[in-house]
């Protein structure tokens, strides 16, 4: 096998009917995120967390807990080093980002060029008509929540502000360390290093203000979620959150197992049941076919219930 | 007659006290020494007692009060001629000249500096000597350790030991409690006050600002960027990192202070000028300099390609839009404000409205 060939294998994007596991035969369960994509997200708020512990007593310097905090962190010098090496970590974890979608890019090239928002799920695209949707059903202007895709607006907000957040906090990190080399060596004008600090400053409250209070809110602390969705740790989701949270990916991925693994089908008849009825709803109004798919849900957890109780 | 011998008797308690204490008063102490004596001065009662004790200890201990307070020449003196000359020569001999002491050298920058050129103008709004340097007691060396070690030492040459004393005290009193870091003396800052201490004392009258806006007057400045430079200095320093690693960590003395950027490596401390007097530490041709005298953070800033390192104006962040370069500045900060506003604000209505959506699901 040729180096192209072994590139090509480790970074082609999964079909659909991968992403589906079924599990002890009974039970499905789906697959969302790879080994290497929890790592990268573990490397980023492991070193996020730090950065908020040694950076947030500078930015609020004049509060009362700002003083001891730096005490414990070992001084000016203990905080600097911390938040230097996470930084330094944390930019890391963000470069290894861009290579793996470069490499997610280039091994897929083919299919991108077919299909690009097909193929680029996290790119903002037409799908995301759903989040007018999630709108109007907040403001009580539809009954049902959207048609979510794979990755919703929260998904994708998330990747590009991390991606943004890299530009405005990670660049500038560097530019306040290393002030002499960007101004004096690169030769970039004096107002870098202004522009650095407003920037450095301003999107830590950004960032955290927007995790603490929205990212938080989806994966902790909201009621659908206490205390935490564990799919940062396992990368899958069970049928059910699926079919509620994600009904448009759901259809996708039942349908390409039928089609291409229709042998899985003839194996478990319940995945000859859940074809059967992603067809029927696909035929009903949207809104519809969503109320549908949310009562199948409960029937499915019902009868996972009596399968407990009994 | 009676009056010749209390006079006489008087002159001679006079004498045996001051011998007593040490101190040349010229019989001043007689009653500045009582507790609660005091003066109204503009509705307030200002107290104008000395504690000897505290006095005797103090670095102008050797110096008689009239050295200093040179327009008292009687008793009792006037009202307003109390205040002490920091330029006249006193009676102590300086060792390494052999010449009567003075601050003249000092008193001469300070008096060409912002801060003296038009004290007599409006001595209310400039500060002079006494309000930076307030009398400071003497290290009793003794009493450490590690300046014990030194001052055996010193013995070893300067053989009255007394003089050695005073001297090693002297060199002390530039901080309180000299730091000792693996058994060795800390070295002597470069001032009694620490880092913040000096942002402190600046700020005492930068950060006011009706005392700003009328030095502003003085100095005729009507620039309105200008002014508000001026008037926004030390708010625009408590932002930068060197105000906050000053704050965060006093034992930490490696970020500029006010002093640091505003006077002249190799300078005595005193020779603020204005930025386009070509004495000033900050201006265009020295500030290259002044930004490499910290060996410990900027080594490189006197390098020649380090202009744009040492011209950028993150020493006072706020930016005052009188350049285009200050004006993309100013843009950035204030979009900077605007995203961080709004993206946190759709962050509450979309939360909060989920979690109403959710909590009537549930319900």
């Amino acid at each position: 096998m040729g180096l192209w060939e072994a590139f090509k294998r480790t970074f082609r994007l999964r079909p659909e009917q991968d992403k589906l596991l079924i599990v002890d035969g009974e039970k499905i369960m789906i697959q969302k995120f790879t080994l290497y994509q929890r790592l990268l997200h573990v490397g980023m708020f492991a070193t996020f967390i730090w950065q908020v512990i040694t950076g947030y007593p500078l930015k609020f310097y004049d509060t009362a807990w700002a003083k001891p905090l730096i005490g414990l962190l070992g001084g000016i010098t203990g905080e600097m080093t911390i938040h230097r090496i996470s930084g330094f970590t944390m930019f890391a974890d963000f470069l290894l980002t861009v290579v793996y979608v470069l490499c997610l890019l280039i091994a897929n090239w083919d299919l991108v060029k077919k299909d690009f928002f097909y193929y680029c799920k996290l790119v903002p695209g037409p799908t995301d008509i759903t989040f007018i949707h999630y709108i109007k059903y907040l403001l009580g202007f539809r009954k049902v929540p959207p048609d979510w895709d794979e990755y919703i607006w929260v998904d994708k907000f998330d990747f590009w502000a991390v991606g943004w957040g890299m530009f405005a906090i990670g660049i500038t990190g560097w530019i306040l360390w290393l002030p002499e080399v960007f101004t004096g060596f690169l030769g970039l004008p004096p107002e870098t290093i202004q522009i650095a600090y407003l920037m450095h400053s301003d999107e830590a409250t950004l960032a955290l203000g927007w995790i603490a209070l929205a990212h938080m809110y989806m994966v902790h602390y909201g009621p659908a979620k206490f205390p935490m969705d564990w799919i940062w740790l396992s990368g899958t989701a069970t049928e059910i959150e699926w079919i509620e949270e994600r009904p448009r990916s759901y259809r996708r991925i039942i349908k390409a197992v039928a089609e291409n693994e229709p042998h899985l089908l003839e194996k478990y008849p319940f995945l000859k049941e859940r074809y059967q009825f992603v067809l029927e709803v696909e035929k009903l109004p949207e809104e519809e076919m969503i109320e549908k798919m949310h009562e199948y849900a409960h029937h499915l957890l019902e009868k996972e219930v009596e399968g407990r109780i009994a | 007659m009676k009056a010749f011998i209390l006079g006489i008797s008087s002159a001679l308690a006079l004498a045996t006290a001051s011998w007593g204490m040490g101190i040349t008063d010229d019989g001043c102490l007689v009653c500045h020494r009582l507790k609660g004596l005091a003066v109204v001065k503009n509705n307030k009662v200002e107290d104008c007692s000395i504690n000897e004790a505290l006095y005797a200890h103090s670095i102008h201990r050797n110096i008689a009060c009239t050295e200093c307070h040179v327009k008292i020449q009687q008793y009792p003196h006037k009202p307003g001629n109390e205040k002490v000359n920091c330029a006249t020569q006193c009676h102590v001999i300086d060792p390494s000249t052999n010449k009567p002491f003075s601050h003249a050298d000092v008193y001469k920058t300070w008096k060409e500096s912002v801060h003296g050129k038009n004290y007599e103008e409006a001595p209310n709004v400039y500060p002079y000597c006494t309000y930076c340097h307030t009398n400071k007691l003497l290290v009793d060396v003794k009493k450490f350790e590690t300046l014990e070690g030194s001052f055996e030492r010193c013995a070893i040459c300067h053989q009255n030991k007394e003089w050695a004393e005073d001297r090693l005290a002297h060199v002390a009193s530039r901080e309180d409690i000299p730091l000792t870091k693996n058994g060795f003396v800390h070295q002597f800052i470069k001032t009694r006050r620490d880092g913040w201490e000096i942002v402190e004392l600046c700020a005492s009258c930068h950060e006011d600002e009706k005392k700003m806006e009328k030095a502003i007057e003085i100095e005729g400045i009507t620039n309105k960027y200008e002014k508000e430079r001026i008037l926004k200095a030390v708010e625009a320093y408590k932002v930068t990192m060197h105000s906050k690693m000053l704050y965060l960590d006093r034992n930490d003395t490696r970020a500029a202070d006010c002093l640091d950027c505003h006077t002249n490596k190799g300078g005595n401390f005193h020779d603020i000028f204005h930025k386009n007097d070509p004495r000033s530490s900050i201006n265009a041709k020295n500030i290259e300099l002044t930004c490499g005298r910290s060996t410990e953070c900027h080594p490189l800033a006197f390098k020649d390609h380090m202009k744009n390192f040492a011209t950028t104006k993150w020493v006072h962040m706020h930016p005052v839009p009188d350049t285009l370069g200050q004006k993309i500045v100013k843009f950035i900060e204030e979009f900077m404000f605007w995203l961080t506003t709004s993206v946190l604000l759709f962050g509450v209505i979309i939360v909060g409205l989920d979690l109403l959506k959710n909590l009537r699901r549930k319900h």
